[in-house]
């Protein structure tokens, strides 16, 4: 029996089998590596630094009168666990009497728990996660340390970093989240919504072009969707809440639709209830004619499985992953390509994928701050200083910011290309205001109940409007 | 002489000179002290903490913003919010759904397994197992189990020359998927309960209904019954509160989609606070605790009622 004709259920499992043992091995080299580092790195030291000095750059050096502790939470998994737990070893050669905890926090309760910890003053921690989309609510509690003074004391290293991350990401870790604002967080990882595609399903359709606008996407959704065959012409993260949230604002975003006529004081008045509105939800609708059947419960994880075991083909604005261009955990990873989001037709519409990702941040009430800045600093570390930090991190399935680290790194990961294409355009996930969680909630779970059925579009786009009124009065922005 | 004492002066005022005792009422109170003050910051201080929030805006991600305003989160879900009262219809319906099925199939597993035939030791302990798994591990193994394309499920239905079946995945099939598996996980729980009270029927009582000829359903509600209701009635009372504040199984499933078809209360509790919007979030969980507190005390009343009617009729009987 060849594959194509094997069962779905028997493919994904002898796939998942097999991935299991993969990343059980990989994952114990992994964090044996880094144990075995630190255990040994004073009797090698000498060893590794004959070893590196190939790979140091002019922004190498070691302080081995830094001590301390570095606490940092970090969101587990490939993306935002792995890649920061591999720079640990050239961290320990640089700063040899510093100790790294790196705790590992689910993301899905992530966010909630880093704003409750902040809030809460704790100092069990000195360094943390935190999403641009959170850096407003955390600047409110006043959560975080400035990284002036360390980009001061080492300018070729700022220099370098500042070059190097896209302006558009940078602002969004400084306060107010300008290009003048003040910088309190280092951004090592980056996202955006990008478009994936199988480009063999494209060629066997007869596709030879990828979809520029959203009625391009529809119809190539129709004519990949086929699903005596098991396979669906779409897919995306249409789960209630802020999933569904995300869908309707990047398709609002390239519609030339803005969530508020203002982000001044005087104000914050939703735009839902629009034209450009009723047209995002129609764009969203027709594509779920098409849908995979796990769109409507699916977060990442099931849209990237379902991409990955192959029963879906198409995913026009999907969160930048991995995992999909990795032939150690999919089949199709040489077949997978990626390309921007597509745009709307009416005047005022771009390609403006939405933008994810992370930065470290310093925390105030932490302390060892001073080991903390070094390790946020490494991290966040490219050529400049040493060639294995970046290698490290993008070897183990890290996705950076660095403009630099992008194009060396995108043979090996083939969606860096797709990435750096897109941060160019990219605009923020959400409104940088601390309400945008419950805004984009609220517009998700309407946006559902339209997509199932519950409600007609009138009345959602209206209880999206009055929703986020209520929200954003009760927030103080109309006082 | 006072203040020594001796055997002369027992039972005399010099018996007052003894060290003095605390009443007793003291001492217990004393002993009890610290349970009440670990209660006090655990359960009253965080639910007084939470009242209060019930009347504010609180924000937990812009917490400089909240305010009073009195019952109006209150006013929002009573009045305007209509996913609240859906949600309010699916755990009314959940709770009826699961609970009786749960208590129909465990009576017929407790009438199977009570019995000595050999080898009922070792299935009683299996038949339990579903009890002790971690509901969050379970929900995630059932959430791959219900995969409607790569799901085994589907795949021995299809196997078997069936249509493939939506489970939690179409807004019409997904509550039903989360009942079969609350059902399959509680079930043996209740089977469970019901066995110890028909094993604590007196063997006298079982001998004469044999010697009578009662047999099958008559044998069930006249004789079985009556003698183990006092435990159904606390197994239903147990369930029914676990299934009005279930949470982690449709979490982990369908986190309440799609849509609003599995939308029970405690899913869309956490919604509002992992949104942020903890004023209503603290709302919904007072209208939750009287909405418990009602079924409980109802539930209660009936029972008490009952167990009356059967203490007067008893002497009666006599």
């Amino acid at each position: 029996m060849s594959m194509d004709n094997e069962p779905v259920y028997k493919r994904t499992m002898a796939q998942a089998k097999d991935m299991r043992a993969k990343i059980t091995r990989r994952r114990l080299l992994q964090t044996s590596a880094a144990m075995a580092a630190g255990a040994v790195v004073t009797s090698n030291l000498r060893e590794a630094r004959a070893a590196g000095a190939d790979t140091h750059g002019p922004g190498w050096y070691t302080d081995d009168k830094l001590t301390g502790k570095v606490t940092c939470i970090t969101f587990a998994g490939q993306r935002w666990g792995i890649p920061p737990a591999a720079t640990i070893p050239t961290f320990l050669e640089r700063f040899p009497n510093v100790e790294i905890e790196l705790i590992d926090e689910p993301v899905g309760e992530g966010y909630t728990k880093i704003q409750m910890r902040a809030a809460s003053k704790s100092s069990s921690f000195n360094a943390a996660i935190a999403d641009a989309m959170q850096w407003s609510a955390l600047q409110g509690i006043k959560a975080c340390e400035s990284f002036g003074p360390t980009l001061a004391a080492d300018p070729g290293w700022a220099k370098d970093y500042m070059s190097d991350v896209p302006q558009n990401i940078l602002d969004g870790y400084n306060w107010p989240q300008t290009p003048d604002g003040e910088c309190y967080g280092l951004t090592w990882d980056g996202n955006c919504k990008l478009g994936y595609y199988r480009k063999d399903k494209f060629e066997e359709a007869g596709i030879t072009e990828y979809p520029g606008t959203w009625e391009e996407a529809i119809e190539v959704a129709k004519a990949l969707h086929r699903p005596d065959e098991d396979q669906y012409g779409f897919i995306g993260t249409g789960r209630r809440g802020l999933y569904m949230g995300f869908e309707f604002y990047q398709i609002l975003k390239t519609l030339g639709g803005e969530a508020f006529d203002s982000m001044s004081p005087g104000g914050y008045h939703p735009q839902f209830n629009t034209d450009i509105g009723h047209e995002t939800i129609d764009i969203l609708t027709r594509l779920m004619e098409y849908r995979h059947p796990v769109t409507l419960n699916a977060a990442d994880d099931e849209a990237n499985q379902a991409l990955a075991n192959g029963t879906a083909v198409f995913a026009p604005f999907e969160w930048g992953t991995s995992i999909l261009t990795d032939p150690e955990y999919t089949e199709f990873a040489d077949v997978f390509g990626t390309e921007i989001v597509p745009k709307g037709t009416r005047p005022g519409s771009d390609n403006k994928p939405l933008m994810g990702g992370f930065s470290f941040y310093v925390n105030t009430s932490g302390e060892d701050q001073a080991a903390a800045f070094e390790w946020i600093k490494h991290v966040n570390s490219a050529d400049y200083t040493d060639t294995r930090i970046g290698e490290a991190f993008c070897t183990n399935t890290g996705q950076p910011t660095r403009l630099s680290l992008l194009d060396k790194y995108a043979s090996h990961q083939p969606y860096f290309s797709g990435l750096k294409k897109s941060f160019a355009k990219g605009t923020p996930g959400l409104p940088w205001i601390p309400e945008n969680f419950a805004c984009f909630d609220l517009v998700g779970n309407e946006a559902t109940a339209v997509v199932v059925g519950e409600k007609n579009r009138d009345e959602a786009l209206k209880a999206m409007d009055e929703g986020v009124t209520q929200i954003m009065s009760d927030g103080g922005y109309y006082d | 002489m006072t203040g020594v004492p001796s055997r002369e002066n027992v039972g005399t005022a010099a018996v007052s000179s003894y060290p003095r005792r605390l009443p007793e009422r003291r001492v217990a109170l004393l002993l009890v002290t610290p349970t009440l003050v670990i209660l006090f910051i655990l359960s009253i201080y965080p639910l007084i903490w939470a009242g209060m929030m019930a009347f504010r805006v609180e924000n937990l991600f812009n917490p400089a913003a909240g305010k009073w305003i009195g019952f109006r989160n209150f006013d929002f879900l009573l009045t305007k919010d209509q996913t609240f009262w859906k949600t309010m219809w699916l755990t009314g319906l959940w709770c009826t759904a699961t609970v009786s099925i749960q208590l129909l199939l465990g009576y017929m597993l407790a009438v199977l397994l009570d019995s000595t035939m050999r080898g009922i030791g070792l299935l009683r302990t299996l038949i339990v197992i579903p009890v002790f798994i971690s509901p969050v591990a379970m929900g995630l193994t059932w959430r791959f189990m219900y995969e409607p394309i790569s799901g085994i499920i589907n795949y021995l239905i299809t196997s078997a020359g069936f249509a493939r079946y939506t489970w939690h995945t179409m807004p019409e099939s997904s509550l039903i998927s989360l009942m079969i598996t609350d059902i399959w996980q509680w079930t043996p729980f209740v089977t469970l309960i019901l066995l110890a009270g028909m094993q604590g029927i007196s063997t006298e009582v079982v001998e004469a209904a044999r010697l009578d000829r009662v047999r099958g359903w008559t044998y069930t509600r006249r004789i079985v019954l009556p003698l183990i209701w006092p435990v159904v009635t606390v197994v239903v009372l147990l369930r029914l509160v676990d299934a009005i504040r279930v949470f982690d199984l449709a979490w982990v499933i369908t986190r309440g989609g799609p849509g609003t078809s599995s939308l029970l209360a405690s899913v869309n509790m956490y919604s509002q606070f992992q949104a942020g919007r903890l004023g209503i979030m603290a709302a919904y969980g007072f209208l939750l605790l009287i909405a418990i507190n009602i079924v409980v005390v109802s539930f209660l009343r009936v029972l008490y009622r009952q167990e009356k009617e059967t203490r007067r009729a008893a002497p009666a009987a006599a």
